[in-house]
């Protein structure tokens, strides 16, 4: 599912809504969450997970293709950690 | 950052009521959720990519008793960011 999809599956709940406006608040709930892990925030979502930062020291690293050595610098990523719901629910048939 | 600070930043750029706003973010969340259970994956662009891994059953160690133990095949969520993201999170100093 993309994120077109996804704009199309919440306009069906909600009809009260214009589909612009709908689309509009999508890209505001990932601009908000974006902006919060650029400031090394966590977010946290009661009964869906949190996402957090990752920081990695630079290390030397090689090039798995041509065997060369390249320098990574400091990184960070995004971690995501399903909540227990999710989790429990993933394997439970 | 929590469901409340997301719904706080949708609502003062769209000016719809608190109940209503609160309600698209949590169907969004929702949606996403049920997705993921169906085994699907989810993708939203400039954001990133959830989906759903299976893992084989391996050895593992209880890290306090030092006692071995199963760890059963199971199901987890694991979250790629976007190119986006990961530029957005790096770029920051």
């Amino acid at each position: 599912m993309v994120k077109r999809e996804l704009i199309a599956a919440l306009a069906r709940e909600h009809k009260d809504l214009k589909a612009r406006d709908i689309e509009y608040m999508v890209s505001l709930i990932f601009e908000a969450a974006t902006r919060a892990l650029v400031q090394g925030e966590k977010i946290e979502l009661r009964g869906f997970g949190s996402f957090h930062i990752r920081e990695y020291a630079p290390r030397e690293a090689r090039n798995p293709g041509t065997g060369e050595t390249v320098n990574l610098g400091h990184r960070r990523s995004v971690l995501f950690k399903a909540g227990k719901d999710i989790k429990k629910r993933l394997n439970d048939n | 950052m929590t469901k409340a600070d997301i719904i706080s930043a949708v609502q003062q750029k769209m000016g719809f009521s608190r109940r209503l706003t609160s309600e698209v973010v949590d169907d969004l969340f929702e949606i996403i959720k049920k997705t993921l259970l169906n085994g699907e994956s989810v993708k939203i662009s400039g954001f990133g990519n959830l989906e759903v891994r299976e893992k084989n059953a391996r050895r593992g160690r209880n890290p306090r008793t030092g006692e071995e133990i199963t760890i059963s095949a199971r199901k987890v969520l694991r979250f790629k960011p976007s190119q986006v993201l990961r530029k957005a999170i790096n770029n920051r100093s």
